[in-house]
C-alpha cells in the first residue's frame, strides 16, 4: 500500500465504485480524484447517485466494487499484500470516519443533547478531550457558525437553519481533513438556507476541503473549484462552474440544466 | 372481644381497622417479592433487550423464542411450573423464592420486548450521525441510542412493572402469604366479603400509585432530554 502522504498526491481519490441496491444501480463505474483545498460540488436529478456517492466515501454505505482513497489509506479497509480486500473492523473504520466531517439533509442532530454537546460529544469521546476542553472547542465552534448563545438548546428547540448549523459545527469538531455535504439546505426555507450556505462559504473560504451534493446551483457557481454531474448512477460530466453551467458538452447536463429558472446564474 | 361495629356508608369500618395490621404485613410480602422482581427483571431486562437488538442473530432469534414463550403463556403456568417443575430437576425453591423467580422471569420476557423496541424507535438517522462522527457501535449505542431510549422505555416499563405487582396476587396459589392470600382467608372466615376487597384494592393502588409517581419523576427529571448524561459522565 502506498502510505505515502506527499501533498502532490490528491487527499481523496475514487476508483470505479459501482453501488446497487438489490437489482437497481445506483452507481456505475465512478471515479474521481479531489485535491486539498478543492471545493466539489456534485448535482445531479433525485436518484442520480450523489448522495450514494458522498455516503460511500464515508462507508455509510459499503460499495459493491472499487476503492477509496484518503491521503492514500484506503477507507473501510485494506488490501493485502496479495491484493486481497480485508474488510476494516468496526474501530478501523470509526478511527477513518473522524477525518471525514459529515452534513445531513435532515440535520441528524443528537436528540437528547444540547447544541453545546451536540458538538463537544465528539472530541471528548473520540479525541479524548477533557469536558472543558471539548466544550471550549464547542463553544468556539458554535461562535463560527454564528449561534454562540445558543450552546444549552435543545435541537426541537432551534430552526432548522440553526440546527444544521450546529450540525456543521459538530463535523468540524472533529477537524477533519474533507467535509461531505449531503443537499444540506435541500430542508429549509430560502431564508435559512441562506445562513447555512453563509457558513459553508465562510468555510469555503478557509480552504476547506469539501464535497457538497445540492440543488443550489448560485453556491456551486460562486465556490467550486469543479462542479460533476451525475445521471442514472453515472458521472457523466464535470468541470469549473463557468465551463459546466456555460458550455456543457453532454445534452444531459443541458437537459438537467435548462430545468433550472436562468440556468442557476441569478 | 367485640366492640361495637362502627358503619359508615354502610362498610363495617372498625373491622377493616381491626384487621390492618394484619393486610399490612401482607402487603409487605407482597412488596418484598415484587420489590425483589422489579429489580432482578430491570437489571436482567434492559441488557437482554439490548442484546436482542445486538447479538449475533441466532442469539436474537433465541431470544425472540424465551419472548414468545413467557408472553404466549399464562403467568399462572409459569408459577406453577417454577413451583412444581424445577424440584424435579433438583432445584427446591421456598414459596417466596419461587414467587420472586416467577415474577422476574415473566416481566424480563416483556422487558426484552420494551427494551428492543425502544432501541429500535431512535431514528436510524441518529446511528448514522453517530457512527459519521467517528464513533463505533458500541460507542453508539452507549451514548446516543441507550438515552434516547431509555427515556422511551420508562412509561412502558412502568406499566410491566405495575402488571408484575398485580401478577403477585396469583402467588396466592402457591401459599405465598402475601396481600390477596391473606385477605381471601379473613373472607372466608369473617365473610366481611366488601370490607376486606375494598382494603385490598385500596392497598395495591397505594402501593402502584407510588410507583406511577415515581415513573413520571423519573421521565421528566431524571431522564429529561437536555440533561447531558453523556457529557456528564466521565470515566
Amino acid at each position: 500500500m502506498n502510505g505515502d502522504k506527499d501533498n502532490r498526491q490528491p487527499l481523496l481519490r475514487i476508483e470505479h465504485l459501482h453501488k446497487r441496491y438489490g437489482s437497481i444501480p445506483a452507481l456505475i463505474d465512478a471515479s474521481f480524484e479531489i485535491e486539498r483545498g478543492e471545493r466539489v460540488v456534485l448535482i445531479g436529478a433525485s436518484g442520480s447517485g450523489k448522495s450514494t456517492l458522498l455516503r460511500c466515501i464515508n462507508h455509510l454505505e459499503v460499495p459493491d466494487e472499487g476503492t477509496i482513497w484518503l491521503d492514500g489509506e484506503s477507507v473501510g479497509g485494506h488490501f493485502t499484500a496479495d491484493g486481497k480486500w480485508v474488510k476494516a473492523t468496526d474501530s478501523e473504520l470509526a478511527h477513518q470516519r473522524r477525518k471525514i466531517g459529515m452534513v445531513f439533509q435532515s440535520f441528524n442532530l443528537f436528540a437528547h443533547l444540547s447544541a453545546l454537546d451536540n458538538i463537544a460529544i465528539g472530541p471528548h469521546w473520540l479525541l479524548k478531550l477533557s469536558k472543558a476542553e471539548a466544550r471550549a472547542r464547542a463553544h468556539h465552534l458554535l461562535q463560527k457558525v454564528h449561534l454562540a448563545d445558543h450552546g444549552h438548546k435543545l435541537p426541537s428547540q432551534m430552526s432548522g437553519g440553526q440546527q444544521q448549523r450546529v450540525a456543521i459545527a459538530r463535523a468540524l469538531a472533529m477537524e477533519p481533513q474533507v467535509m461531505l455535504f449531503d443537499e444540506p439546505t435541500s430542508a429549509l426555507d430560502p431564508r435559512l438556507t441562506r445562513e447555512v450556505l453563509e457558513v459553508m462559504r465562510e468555510l469555503a473560504g478557509e480552504q476547506m476541503t469539501m464535497i457538497v451534493v445540492t440543488h443550489e446551483l448560485g453556491f456551486a457557481r460562486q465556490v467550486a473549484d469543479t462542479v460533476a454531474f451525475l445521471e442514472d448512477g453515472r458521472i457523466i460530466e464535470k468541470g469549473t462552474p463557468a465551463q459546466l453551467f456555460t458550455t456543457p458538452h453532454d445534452p444531459r447536463t443541458q437537459a438537467f440544466l435548462a430545468c433550472f429558472d436562468g440556468g442557476g446564474f441569478a | 372481644m367485640t366492640p361495637a361495629p362502627t358503619i359508615i356508608a354502610g362498610l363495617d369500618v372498625g373491622f377493616m381497622i381491626e384487621i390492618f395490621p394484619r393486610m399490612l404485613q401482607a402487603l409487605l410480602v407482597t412488596v418484598e417479592i415484587s420489590a425483589l422482581a422489579l429489580v432482578l427483571a430491570i437489571v436482567i431486562g434492559i441488557p437482554v433487550g439490548t442484546l436482542r437488538v445486538i447479538a449475533p442473530r441466532p442469539a436474537q432469534i433465541l431470544l425472540q423464542w424465551l419472548v414468545n414463550y413467557i408472553r404466549g403463556t399464562p403467568q399462572i403456568i409459569h408459577f406453577l411450573v417454577i413451583y412444581f417443575v424445577l424440584p424435579r430437576i433438583g432445584i427446591v425453591l421456598n414459596e417466596f423464592w419461587t414467587g420472586v423467580i416467577a415474577l422476574t422471569f415473566i416481566a424480563v420476557g416483556y422487558e426484552i420486548e420494551i427494551v428492543r423496541a425502544a432501541i429500535e424507535s431512535v431514528n436510524k438517522e441518529q446511528r448514522e450521525a453517530a457512527l459519521a462522527v467517528g464513533m463505533t457501535e458500541r460507542m453508539t449505542l452507549w451514548l446516543i441510542l441507550l438515552p434516547q431510549a431509555t427515556r422511551r422505555m420508562i412509561p412502558a416499563l412502568t406499566n410491566e412493572l405495575i402488571n408484575v405487582i398485580k401478577a403477585s396476587a396469583l402467588l396466592s396459589v402457591i401459599a405465598v402469604n402475601e396481600l390477596t392470600k391473606v385477605g381471601n382467608a379473613i373472607i372466608y372466615n369473617t365473610f366481611y366479603f366488601v370490607e376486606v376487597l375494598i382494603e385490598v384494592a385500596l392497598l395495591y393502588m397505594i402501593v402502584i400509585g407510588l410507583i406511577s409517581w415515581l415513573s413520571k419523576y423519573l421521565e421528566n427529571k431524571i431522564f429529561a432530554f437536555g440533561s447531558t448524561i453523556a457529557i456528564n459522565e466521565t470515566r
